[in-house]
């Protein structure tokens, strides 16, 4: 065991005196050759980046117009629908007798 | 150039103040990073991330704590997303085997030999990194930044936005563990 705390106490003791540890040479000019290629990756993918806009703004104009039409085309249905109604209680006088009810 | 002025040009992107930033602590901040990751290569990619930060965010520096605290801040971030990275990716890798997947295997730092240590001590300070790699992270900071940094308990405690007496408990609590550690590895070596 005394042998163990030994072991202990120089491991402990073997960051004493440690010398700073450097980074390769040129750091600063690797640094700033990263810098660089990262902001033209930046510029290069927001160019990349507009067509990939355009292609989904094209198809949402073209769901909404597709879905506008639709809309315009099944009001206009339920308003020919809405004036067979009409025409159905004309022809069979329901108004009339629903009026004579009344008064 | 004085540090007031000094951030005053970087706030203005000037590149002969950023030159100087990373000339004045690019081996304070590769020192921290790689005895935080223990790895050469991976230290020196955090290191340059770190003053990518400093350039990025210094318009957010209020001056409340000296620039030095600032960037040890920002380098012992760095350093601890990268050591949860790659604790992820270990545990991705090891559920990725479970399942057959031949993924590589991520480096795994057990015999990381820290430069600036002298010959005779190389062998221990293996050991030791090994141990101080285990510790729990607020723990493994102080540790590193008092014994191999050489900070003080106030500039750490600057640097870990916390007070100097959770830094004296953090120390107290990372020699117990260290002890415990070195103990336990001692004694099946020695058996």
């Amino acid at each position: 065991m005394k042998n163990i705390d030994k072991q202990i106490e120089e491991t402990l003791n073997s960051l004493d005196g440690v010398n700073r540890a450097e980074p390769r040479p040129f750091f600063y000019t690797r640094l700033k050759v990263r810098m660089e290629n990262e902001a033209s990756a930046s510029t290069h993918s927001v160019r990349k980046l507009k067509p990939a806009l355009l292609i989904p703004m094209l198809a949402c104009s073209l769901l909404l117009s597709v879905a506008s039409v639709y809309t315009v085309l099944s009001y206009d249905t339920q308003d020919s629908s809405l004036s067979s109604k009409d025409a159905f209680i004309q022809e069979y006088g329901l108004n009339e007798s629903v009026d004579s009810t009344i008064y | 150039m004085k540090e007031h002025s000094l951030i005053t040009n970087l706030k203005s992107r000037s590149e002969a103040a950023f030159k100087q930033l990373v000339e004045t602590y690019q081996v304070r901040v590769y020192n921290t990073v790689l005895s935080l990751v223990q790895h050469n290569e991976e230290a020196e990619d955090i290191a340059q991330e770190v003053f990518i930060e400093v350039y990025r965010s210094i318009d957010k520096f209020r001056e409340d704590s000296s620039l030095g605290t600032w960037v040890y801040r920002i380098a012992t971030t760095k350093s601890l997303e990268a050591i949860r990275k790659k604790k992820a990716q270990k545990r991705f890798a090891f559920i990725s085997s479970l399942f057959g997947k031949n993924d590589e295997m991520i480096h795994q730092p057990t015999d990381f030999e820290h430069p600036g240590v002298v010959a005779e001590n190389k062998e221990l300070a293996q050991n030791l990194f090994v141990a101080i790699g285990k510790l729990p992270n607020n723990q493994r900071i102080a540790y590193t930044l008092v014994n191999v940094e050489g900070l003080s308990y106030v500039e750490t405690a600057e640097a870990m936005d916390i007070t100097k007496s959770s830094v004296e408990s953090l120390i107290f609590r990372a020699k117990g563990n260290l002890k415990k550690l070195l103990t336990t590895y001692y004694k099946e070596l020695n058996k």
